[in-house]
């Protein structure tokens, strides 16, 4: 399975590949070995798409990135990134019908005196831009729609 | 002698002249001031705003009454609808907290006039220290030091004259003011103009009064302030000091006991001068004298009084072993205060934290949310004061403070160490808070040195951001999500990672 989050503008992809009496965890590609389903004893919390961890001393506020998943399981091959917070569209990068790559920054958002930069969760192409720069966005309104390469 | 009062001298306590209490306000103080009322046999009765209905203070009373919608005007800060709550329960005394009503000398009287036992100082005692241009000039009289400035005649000519003789930089203040309000700084002679005009516009729209006074500004002070306490039979003594340096938009988020700077003779000058400021109004009833002190001249000068308790009373508390808060309540019931000056002494060191529900990433700025998991620190020395409990939604109407966290141990080395394990194993999440940057504050050199003033935080955390993101932290959200279903995650969300996880659910969970 994988996971596709969000940290301070970010984006990581986390995969968990069940394996006898826990799971091969890689992040970002990289593998980083066996963990057991409760291993990692840090308290987490969902609400939404918001995701909170306690590790080592330190909270930290996750976005789940949605539909970020590629691989087998994207089966419609669209894929939406929506606005993680209220916030005003500082710049866009990118044109409908563009070829994107993964990780590519898409756009940028000014949300409470932070820069968060918007992006490429996979290979795709630009579907739909649903917004423009200077725009005004609500937590959760959609920014681009993507179309996965493979689908 | 360290006051052990529950065995000294709570044994002798009179019966209180009344038993019940309103708590005229929310949050963790009400919470506190509930404990308070238990731990004395009283009987609490909370009040609340719509926005604050199962509010964890409304839970620890023995009584919650509505005041009305959440705008404080309606509710909080509504004189009758309070006084109304107060005679339904048949309270005998109204306990304010701080912040709110708890200054406002008209609420105060009509308290008395009511019937009911303020917990509080006199009204005329309110009022003198609430103006700060009177203050100013009963405190001169009464040969407490203050900052070289300017009060009376406030013309912008008769400003411009003092302002000369000051020098600059200086502070524009609103007479009628306090938390900051209605007050400029300005460092050079062509600012002053603009800075009278700003101040008095914002101090008429703030406080229905345009005044200002002068004060000379000294840019690198520390905030050190002194807990007094009076009982109504004229007897005044001082609890020490509270070094409150650490702030952010002229608020507090760090405060300890006793202050790193002060030796013996300049605590015992601080504490004579702030019990002849509360004996100059005719204050009885706990109180806290806070001076400006220059780091350099080791000069300290008045800076206002507040009359009501601290949100960082703890420290105190830590320190003397006295319960302040149940102090305010015998002392209201007109009980003498049976210990003198020479019976208290500070006993190790106590630092408070504030854990606000703001992002110190983006100008501290205030948010709500909710506590979806909370779990507080244990140990020896280590004290939780805390207006929510683990499931309850943080209103974004009010004051952002969540709890405060106080640590007490033998010195201040150990007490820093003890805070910063225990903010490292406080748990909150679903909210945005503050607790990772007072890790990073309490951490920082000159902090562990003492080395504080009032603008330390704005000068060397302006561009704090959050932690870097642990693998550890990346593997725990995805084993979370597979651990269990959130109830949460609506079932047609096509990219929800539940989608392909249905009948595949991992063994061990």
């Amino acid at each position: 399975m994988k996971f596709a989050y969000q940290y301070r503008g970010q984006l990581y992809e986390v995969e968990l590949i069940p394996t006898e009496g826990g799971y091969v965890a890689s992040v970002d590609g990289r593998r980083l070995g066996q963990v057991g389903p409760t291993s990692l004893d840090a308290p987490t919390a969902r609400e939404g798409r918001q995701v909170w961890i306690h590790a080592a001393g330190r909270t930290f506020a996750l976005q789940r990135a949605v539909g970020s998943r590629s691989g087998a399981s994207a089966a419609s091959g669209e894929q939406t990134l929506r606005a993680p917070m209220p916030g005003q569209v500082r710049s866009v990068f990118v044109r409908a019908g563009q070829q994107v790559a993964a990780g590519q920054v898409l756009l940028t958002l000014e949300a409470m005196k932070m820069e968060i930069r918007i992006q490429a969760p996979g290979d795709g192409k630009v579907a739909r831009l649903a917004v423009a720069q200077g725009d005004s966005v609500e937590r959760e309104q959609i920014l681009v729609e993507l179309e996965s390469e493979t689908s | 002698m360290f006051i052990h009062q529950s065995q000294d001298y709570n044994c002798f306590m009179p019966p209180l002249p009344f038993t019940t209490v309103l708590i005229a306000n929310r949050g963790e103080i009400a919470v506190r001031v509930a404990r308070a009322c238990r731990e004395l046999g009283l009987r609490s009765v909370a009040v609340y705003s719509q926005a604050d209905a199962g509010a964890l203070h409304t839970r620890v009373a023995d009584e919650a009454l509505e005041i009305g919608p959440s705008e404080a005007a309606q509710s909080y800060l509504n004189i009758e609808r309070i006084l109304d709550a107060a005679r339904r329960s048949g309270a005998g005394a109204v306990h304010p907290g701080y912040g709110f009503l708890a200054e406002n000398a008209e609420f105060a009287e009509a308290v008395q006039a009511a019937g009911l036992v303020w917990v509080g100082p006199p009204p005329a005692a309110m009022r003198a220290m609430g103006d700060k241009a009177g203050a100013r000039a009963l405190m001169i009289e009464a040969g407490v030091p203050v900052l070289p400035g300017h009060q009376g005649a406030d013309s912008p000519a008769a400003l411009k004259k003092a302002a000369a003789k000051i020098g600059f930089p200086l502070l524009v203040k609103a007479a009628a003011g306090g938390g900051g309000m209605g007050q400029r700084v300005v460092h050079k002679a062509g600012e002053l103009d603009e800075a009278i005009a700003s101040a008095r516009q914002e101090a008429k729209r703030t406080f229905g009064d345009g005044r200002l006074i002068l004060e000379k500004y000294l840019p690198r002070a520390r905030h050190v302030e002194v807990q007094v306490l009076g009982d109504t039979h004229g007897k005044f003594l001082h609890l020490f000091e509270r070094e409150c340096s650490l702030q952010r938009r002229r608020q507090k988020l760090v405060e300890e006991s006793p202050s790193p700077v002060l030796d013996e003779g300049l605590r015992a000058e601080m504490g004579t001068a702030a019990v002849a400021a509360a004996a100059a109004v005719g204050y009885a009833n706990a109180g806290t004298v806070e001076f400006l002190l220059d780091p350099q001249t080791r000069q300290f000068h008045f800076l206002e009084m507040n009359t009501r308790i601290q949100v960082e009373h703890p420290v105190t508390e830590m320190v003397t072993g006295l319960d302040l808060v149940q102090w305010q309540l015998r002392i209201a019931a007109g009980e003498r205060l049976p210990f003198e000056q020479s019976d208290l002494r500070q006993e190790g060191h106590a630092i408070e934290c504030r854990i606000y529900a703001e992002d110190p990433a983006a100008g501290f700025l205030p948010g709500g949310g909710r506590a979806l998991r909370l779990q507080w620190p244990q140990g020896s020395g280590v004290r939780i004061d805390s207006g929510i409990a683990e499931g309850d939604a943080v209103a974004s109407s009010y004051d952002p403070l969540l709890a405060k966290l106080i640590a007490h141990a033998p010195d201040r080395g150990a007490a820093l160490q003890r805070m910063a394990v225990a903010l490292s194993q406080t748990v909150l999440l679903g909210l945005t808070h503050n607790i990772d940057f007072l890790q990073d504050l309490l951490a920082h050199p000159q902090v562990a040195a003492g080395e504080l003033d009032t603008g330390f935080v704005e000068r060397e955390f302006a561009d704090w951001q959050p932690p870097e993101l642990p693998k550890a932290a990346l593997l725990a959200a995805a084993l979370g999500e597979l651990r269990d279903v959130p109830a949460n995650v609506e079932a047609t969300d096509p990219y929800s990672p539940w989608a392909s996880v249905s009948g595949f659910r991992m063994g061990g969970a």
